[in-house]
């Protein structure tokens, strides 16, 4: 791991991590990658499916809600029923 | 330190909900080991409600009971912060389905406690918010993440409280602090209004000072729920061979602490005494599971704390366009292990690296389970320390992510197989810190780990 895969890694997870910061970051990445690297070792004849998973449905029935203002008021800018953003379109 | 048992009787001699209430909310707000997060201001009026509860004919086992709630638990009206600053001031809209189920139970929710900035760590050391001091030792990390909880128990703050364990975060703590500490089976619990950290990983449990206890909470959190998909309604299982299994080698690493080792070797001799038969069983991918722990939960990490944008909740620093505050706000307010476990999710996940770490430990997870079921078709349950050493000193892992994550080293294999576990309080080092053995059994073998947790409880 390097100083620009931090970068580009901070870029995908929109993450800003300081210039100062990079070279730790990369260095203590590298270390867990080379601990968790051990599964590479592991044979695996099964197949890979989680053992068990199955979906689950329920009926389409409307339920109680919670007023649209008590979900709205908790966002760092709103505006009467609205979270307030600046413009995407464009960028 | 009371037990459920002990407000019941506190009740029944006639003594009002409101004195206990109270007496506890007075211990909460006076303690200075920084176990609470809040101590919240509606003790007196759930007090009162609980009374009701009483006078209608409708009180349950934990009416007038205090219990306190980890920080990422939703309780409508209170804040709830996961112990990080981008949640600062965020106010909960509505109920977790263990809060509602706690509150119709009558049991008195008497504040949230210190964790690990979003659950993630060991000791507590990662809140935004400052460590928690261990009650027996304040020089000590009480564990993590859910050490607020521990703690909160352990210095008889609370009766029993609310934790959430991904891969040990209750089972550590409460080992570290001289407590129960149980991780129901995957899916037993409803997760609604739990701030989600790794999804096929994470499960509610109770701490308590009792197995019994321990169970009272968990029969009424328990139950499938509509608000949680993934909740289940659990088959009961488990068998009464009277065998356990230790799993091979689980010493031979080195890094566990030969007082950790002899009192679990004087643990197996009393259960030996009680008739038990216990024998070495291989699993070799054991091991392992701290790895794959290592880049499932990173993953999921990266996904689930995506929704923490400044938008939505909490605070937004910066400005521009969403491009720039969302990269500002996230790396301002993030504290630096959850930027890392972003950063290592980010990358396990991403093109090109996806096959060799995410997908590989699914395979290897699914080893794992297989391993462990297969075990379970001769043995009642598996038994190992829950810890390879006791609680330690504040600062001693700070600085060395490794040697943290290998706290967690017995733990992690029963929520990477989505299997119940518990953690039994078996003694104490020379030096007085408490020790704990873990128990492991099938899915929906509660019942059997509780029974054979009380045998431990009697002859420790």
């Amino acid at each position: 791991m390097d100083i620009e895969q931090v970068k580009k890694l901070a870029q995908l997870a929109r993450l800003e991590v300081p210039e100062s910061e990079l070279a730790s970051v990369a260095t203590e990445m590298g270390a867990i990658l080379g601990f968790v690297d051990e599964i590479q070792n592991v044979q695996i004849d099964a197949s890979s499916d989680v053992v068990g998973a199955t979906n689950i449905f329920r009926s389409d029935v409307v339920g109680p809600i919670i007023p649209v203002h008590d979900l709205v008021e908790v966002a760092a800018l709103h505006q009467d029923h609205f979270v307030k953003v600046p413009k995407v379109i464009g960028e | 330190m009371e037990t459920i048992t002990d407000i019941q009787k506190r009740i029944q001699a006639g003594e009002r909900i409101l004195n206990i209430a109270k007496e506890y909310e007075a211990k909460a707000r006076a303690d200075t080991r920084n176990i609470f997060r809040e101590v919240f201001n509606d003790i007196e009026i759930q007090a009162l409600a609980a009374e009701e509860l009483i006078k209608n004919g409708k009180a349950t086992a934990m009416t007038g009971v205090p219990i306190a709630i980890k920080d990422n638990i939703l309780f409508e009206g209170h804040e709830a912060g996961a112990s990080s600053k981008i949640l600062e001031g965020y106010t909960a809209s509505y109920d977790s389905t263990v809060v509602s189920k706690l509150r119709t139970a009558g049991a008195i929710i008497i504040g949230r406690t210190n964790m690990d900035e979003f659950a993630m760590g060991s000791s507590t050391e990662n809140s935004a918010y400052g460590v928690t001091k261990n009650p027996i030792d304040e020089t000590r990390v009480p564990g993590g993440s859910s050490g607020g909880s521990a703690a909160a128990v352990a210095a008889g703050l609370a009766v029993v409280s609310l934790g959430s364990d991904t891969g040990g975060s209750i089972r550590q703590p409460a080992a570290f602090c001289g407590v129960v500490g149980m991780l129901p089976t995957y899916g037993s619990v409803s997760r609604h209004g739990l701030m989600a950290m790794g999804s096929s990983l994470d499960v509610i449990g109770p701490f308590a000072h009792s197995i019994e206890d321990a169970r009272t909470v968990y029969e009424i959190i328990k139950g499938k729920d509509a608000y949680d998909s993934t909740s289940i309604i659990i088959e009961p299982s488990g068998k009464s061979l009277k065998k356990l299994a230790v799993p091979k080698g689980i010493f031979a690493a080195g890094g566990v602490d030969t007082e950790v080792q002899q009192n679990f070797e004087s643990i197996l001799e009393k259960l030996k005494g009680e008739g038990y038969t216990i024998e070495e069983i291989d699993l070799p991918h054991f091991k392992n599971a701290l790895a794959v722990y290592y880049v499932l939960m990173p993953a999921e990490v990266s996904s689930n704390l995506a929704r923490f944008d400044g938008v939505r909740y909490g605070s937004r620093v910066g400005e521009g366009t969403i491009k720039d505050f969302y990269g500002d706000t996230r790396g301002a307010l993030f504290g630096k292990e959850v930027r890392r476990r972003i950063l290592l999710g980010t990358y396990v996940l991403s093109h090109g690296y996806y096959d060799a770490y995410y997908n590989k430990a699914i395979a290897v997870r699914t080893l794992i389970m297989q391993e462990l079921r297969n075990a379970f078709s001769s043995y009642d349950a598996i038994i190992t320390p829950t810890t390879p050493t006791p609680a330690f000193t504040i600062g001693e892992k700070a600085n060395d992510p490794i040697a943290m994550y290998l706290s967690d080293l017995f733990t992690v294999p029963a929520n990477i197989a989505h299997i119940p576990g518990i953690s039994i309080p078996s003694g104490a080092t020379s030096a007085g810190l408490p020790l704990g053995v873990q128990l492991l059994g099938e899915q929906g073998s509660e019942s059997q780990l509780f029974a054979i947790g009380e045998e431990i409880e009697r002859n420790r």
